[in-house]
């Protein structure tokens, strides 16, 4: 008990100086109460009277878990006036900072109040979070390949959510049946033994034959799981690494009806029966930049994203299922930082980007190249160990779209310039500059005659490029025109 | 002049961006006006002719991946083993490398290689994952890539592809990989090529050399963006390096 208070109460102080100093304290407070006290999470998470939600997978954690929480902060429990929510609003997904949004709404006697958590947890540490922290709901947003040199494979990532779900089996799941490596996680498989008379193998020469396998399953969803996903086709196909091309049942290729990216599609295996199961929020008849609809219900919708529509289907679902009545028409997007931010400088319109993975730059390009205005490009990438150091990726991004007329610059910067130009020019793309200095590629690019400027950067490369836009900003707001 | 490029299943083995090694050797070619055919050997494909492939490339995939790709490889082995035979060039990469030896044990698992190679593998709970920097004397320039394998490969015949500088961190492995003929295996993606133009041309050399008789030597590219990014990572790496 003593132990828990005096963990508090470092935390508290630290988050005190942190704000003394104005700089954000979102993981230390958590570090040092960790230490002090391990049994924290599960201690301060028994307060929560209602539900607990969790958000897990590689894309859109961030984005869906800010979206639950405004939704669930604006809904009045029994007309109270206030429904108080612990959020790890800035994406700091460890334990530690976990810890802190807890203690951040804990008074120093120890007591925390709050209605509601929304936490979204890194893959990496579901699994020891679990221990401490039993979820309400489970979000499953998608599975793509992401920084591989902290987990190994894609196959590793199913394996830590999947031994993470055997630790919650109470927890109602709201997974993603596009993805065909989560929707997997709600269902129960029978195997059909097959008596199979067709497949003769001794006829077969040898260079041709496949592994065959002799069973078949049938599928049922498993009790407590909701599936979302989009019940149209919306995108013409686009050619990008697919990570479940092949059926993680059975191995034998997977077959699309149609796919949005990535690997999120109708999928089918022809070989084992797998597809992709009955939706139960089924997002149809979209619009970019207007509407679309969840169940027939209208969901106001002002973004340009096929991942804007998971995201903010993903929340609604999960808001569903928790049973909050919500008004869909008042999506709440909440601000993000580099979440195709935009910064005006003058007569430049300037749009920062975070992107941590193919599938991510992929979708980002896609959204610039709707857009008809003269522009540049920037691409950043740092390889700082947040970024995963590994930037082999960079070749599973479909940079070739950007052989685009309405495209009049290129730039490449961050610590791995060098390996962006390389890429480059083995596609024979034209980088109009490149250096390791970022102010410098921002700089030059508004030489060019474009109207808006799009950077692209990966993750320790946002806050840097951001820092470095706004300084441009403060100098063009001094009139001083000269931006370098 | 034309130089054919079998890359043996994408669909299954891309996991490190292996492409980047196909897209290097391609144009290198076309850029000196030789031209350059990739064909594509997938999971779907139905027969394929090595006589009329002169680089063969194999990457690396998961696992999973990798063992499906076994079984489609031992099926095609004896046509494999004759192209070796035929001194034809053929690199390896991670996967590709492991399936080249006697066999990749999987913790309980046996996966029966491809036999060409006498090395042999076996799987540790530890990845080897980080920058990697590679030193052959045949090359001006250190090589320079990634590495992240469970495999460790145990190659007691052949010459290495390079003594190692950085890398292969959780071992005392002194050596990477295996130059043997016109074979080249190795854990080093990245891709390897782009940042490597010398062993590149190294390969296209000794395929145009084993299909032309008359074809004498490559002409020269302007390399300073390769050679500036390879010193660059030579600097930052091996700067830290403790000696
Ligand atoms: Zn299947």
């Amino acid at each position: 008990m003593l132990r828990k208070l005096f963990a508090i109460w470092i935390a508290k102080s630290v988050i005190f100086i942190g704000k003394i100093l104005n700089k954000k304290t979102t993981s230390m407070p958590g570090v040092l109460a960790l230490k002090i006290c391990p049994n924290i999470i599960r201690i301060l998470s028994k307060f929560i009277k209602k539900e607990i939600i969790v958000v897990c997978g590689t894309n859109g954690k961030t984005t869906v878990n800010n979206i639950l929480c405004s939704f669930i902060e604006n809904y009045r429990i029994d007309n109270c006036e206030k429904t108080i929510v612990v959020c790890n609003k800035f994406g700091a997904n460890m334990p530690s900072g976990i810890v802190t949004s807890l203690i951040e709404k804990t008074n120093i006697f120890g007591k925390l109040s709050a209605d509601y958590a929304c936490f979204e947890i890194d893959e990496a540490y579901v699994t020891k979070i679990f221990d401490f922290l039993t979820p309400h709901v489970v979000v499953i947003t998608n599975l793509f390949r992401d920084q591989l040199d902290r987990y190994g494979e894609i196959d590793s990532a199913i394996k830590l959510i999947e031994n993470a779900l055997k630790k919650v089996k109470n927890s109602k799941l709201v997974l993603n049946a596009d993805d065909p490596l989560i929707a997997e996680f709600g269902l129960e498989k029978f195997v059909i033994e097959k008596t199979d008379e067709n497949i003769n193998l001794s006829e077969m020469d040898t260079e041709s034959k496949h592994v065959f396998y002799s069973k078949e399953y049938s599928f049922k969803k498993k009790e407590n799981i909701y599936y979302f996903g989009i019940d149209e086709k919306i995108s013409d196909n686009m050619d990008e690494v697919r990570e479940g091309r092949f059926c993680i049942l059975c191995g034998s290729k997977m077959y699309y009806e149609y796919y949005h990216y990535g690997q999120l599609g109708k999928y089918f295996c022809e070989n084992c029966g797998y597809k992709c199961p009955e939706i139960d929020f089924a997002a149809k008849d979209i619009v970019f930049g207007e509407s679309f609809k969840i169940n027939e219900k209208v969901v106001k919708f002002l973004r340009w994203g096929i991942y804007d529509i998971y995201n903010v289907l993903a929340a609604l679902s999960a808001i569903s299922v928790c049973g909050i009545q919500v008004d869909f028409l008042k999506v709440h997007y909440p601000f993000q930082l580099g979440r195709m931010e935009e910064i005006g400088l003058n007569n430049m319109r300037v749009f920062l980007n975070l992107s941590k993975n193919p599938a991510g730059f992929n979708q980002a390009i896609h959204t610039i190249l709707k857009k008809e205005e003269f522009k540049s490009i920037i691409i950043v990438i740092n390889d700082n160990v947040n970024d995963g150091k590994d930037v082999s990726w960079i070749w599973d991004v479909d940079f070739e779209k950007l052989n685009n007329d309405k495209i009049c610059f290129i730039g490449v910067a961050g610590s791995r310039f060098y390996d962006v130009a390389l890429r480059f020019k083995y596609s024979e793309i034209a980088v109009d500059y490149f250096s390791e200095d970022i102010k410098q590629t921002i700089c030059e690019s508004f030489k060019s005659r474009a109207e808006v400027c799009y950077i692209l950067v990966n993750y320790t490369a946002l806050f840097t490029t951001r820092n470095i836009i706004l300084e441009i900003r403060n100098n063009f707001n001094k009139n001083e025109l000269k931006c370098c | 002049m034309v130089v054919n490029i079998l890359h043996m299943y994408p669909d299954l083995l891309n996991l490190y961006s292996d492409r980047g090694n196909i897209e290097c050797m391609k144009r290198r070619l076309l850029w000196r006006n030789i031209d350059a055919n990739v064909i594509e050997l997938t999971t779907e494909s139905e027969n394929i002719d090595l006589n009329y492939v002169d680089i063969i490339f194999i990457g690396g995939g998961s696992d999973r991946e990798q063992k499906i790709v076994c079984e489609k490889l031992l099926c095609i082995k004896n046509k494999i083993r004759k192209y070796v035979e035929d001194q034809k060039v053929l690199l390896a990469v991670c996967g590709g490398y492991q399936l080249l030896g006697k066999y990749y044990k999987i913790k309980d698992e046996m996966l029966e290689g491809l036999g060409i190679l006498d090395i042999y593998t076996e799987s540790s709970d530890k990845r080897i994952i980080g920058n990697i920097i590679l030193e052959n004397e045949l090359f001006d320039n250190k090589i320079v890539g990634f590495e992240n394998h469970a495999g460790r490969t145990f190659n007691n015949c052949y010459k290495p592809f390079g003594k190692i500088l950085i890398g292969g961190c959780y071992n005392n492995f002194e050596f990477e990989g295996v130059m043997h003929e016109n074979i080249i295996g190795t854990y080093l993606h990245g891709p390897l090529l782009p940042k490597n133009p010398l062993v590149c041309d190294h390969l296209l050399n000794k395929a145009l050399k084993q299909k032309y008789e008359e074809f004498l030597s490559l002409s020269k590219l302007n390399d300073d963006l390769e050679i500036s990014a390879n010193s660059l990572f030579c600097k930052k790496f091996l700067g830290k390096r403790k000696f």
